[in-house]
């Protein structure tokens, strides 16, 4: 009996960190992409400076949470965000605003992949 | 983590549910529960091993998942009947009384040839031996045959068989075993007399030494290396 409470306990805790762990990703993924499309709205505006600050900040954010995100992230998806984050940046410093556009674009939607596949939904599960 | 999670999960439940649907035959000496984890572990835990860009963690929570899953299941299955018989079904009897059940036979997709394989790896050559047949529930058949075609016993011949309980090893590969030893109530003394009369005079070259409950030996040396 000892051991099958410890299997169901042993089993809600992992269930219990999934959870947690998909709420983590998510609301990370939410504050970043918050960021990038301020930044992005500052670069469409002019205000290159702005949007230069948010981008820093959100990508302090992405390698400040590096840690994490290596034991519970692909390193392959983490490595493709980090370099979309590096082009963006390229570009929002030679103010190029349409490929600004585009680069800003590409990282909200490997952020909102990312979430999507930590997420527990249909399209995910299966 | 936690589609890694659902994911161990429901291919868990599918394959105890194909394999109970795929038949006795299929298991080859494992009950469906422990086949499936058997299988499942084996190449869950492999992935993070061969790619580095993994995380240890997709291998440890489905791994850790399933462990649980069957952990409950076993438990729950020894508890109630019921519900061991729908994980791991109930044995069949191919042969009753003497008659090849045709129905359960057909039901288990099991051919005659089949039939007479296992048989024959139980040691029947003669069907018209075999009284009763049961494919279990892990796919090993037990065959039992008809009582004037059983093997003899000592009681049924009237001969006076000692039962000398089960032989323990004393020394192992040049080791002594002191727990067995003590078990038998003897000690290293006794051993090295022991030894001393079949002319060897350490534990060192002994390969293995058993003594069962009426003082028994059984002794190998060692080898001598060429």
């Amino acid at each position: 009996m000892k051991k099958e409470l410890f299997a169901a306990a042993l089993l809600l805790l992992i269930l219990g960190f999934s959870l947690l762990n998909t709420g983590v990703i998510g609301g990370l993924c939410d504050h970043i992409t918050g960021l990038v499309e301020r930044s992005a709205g500052a670069a469409e505006a002019g205000d290159w400076e702005e949007s230069q600050a948010l981008l820093e900040e959100a990508m302090a954010l992405w390698k400040e949470r590096e840690r994490y995100t290596g034991i519970v992230l692909r390193h392959t998806d983490i490595e493709t965000l980090t370099d979309d984050f590096y082009e963006l940046t390229e570009h929002i410093y030679t103010r190029d605003g349409p490929a600004a556009a585009a680069a800003s674009a590409l990282v909200r939607e490997h952020l909102a992949s990312i979430k999507r596949m930590e997420g527990l939904n249909l399209s995910s599960i299966f | 983590m936690g589609v890694s999670f659902v994911r161990a999960v429901l291919v868990f439940l599918l394959l105890i549910v194909s394999l109970r649907i795929m038949g006795k035959r299929q298991l080859g000496e494992l009950e469906p529960l422990e086949l499936v984890v058997a299988v499942l572990i084996s190449n869950l835990a492999s992935q993070p091993l061969q790619d580095t860009g993994t995380p240890l963690l997709y291998g440890i929570i489905p791994v850790l998942t399933l462990l649980c899953c069957q952990l409950l299941i076993s438990g729950v299955s020894v508890k109630h009947g019921r519900f061991r018989r729908l994980v791991s079904g109930k044995p069949s009897i191919l042969i009753d009384n003497g008659a090849v059940v045709q129905s359960e036979m057909k039901k288990c997709r099991i051919s005659m040839d089949e039939l007479y394989v296992e048989l024959r790896i139980n040691g029947v050559t003669d069907i018209s031996t075999v009284r009763h047949a049961i494919l279990e529930t892990d796919g090993t058949l037990s065959v039992l045959p008809y009582a004037k075609f059983a093997p003899a016993t000592p009681e049924q011949l009237n001969i006076n068989a000692p039962d000398n309980g089960l032989p323990v090893t004393v020394v192992s590969e040049g080791r002594i075993m002191s727990d067995n030893l003590r078990l038998l109530g003897r000690d290293e003394k006794w051993v090295k007399n022991q030894l001393a009369r079949r002319g060897v005079e350490s534990f060192k070259d002994v390969y293995i030494m058993t003594v069962d409950g009426a003082g028994k030996i059984y002794f190998a040396k060692k080898e001598r290396k060429k």
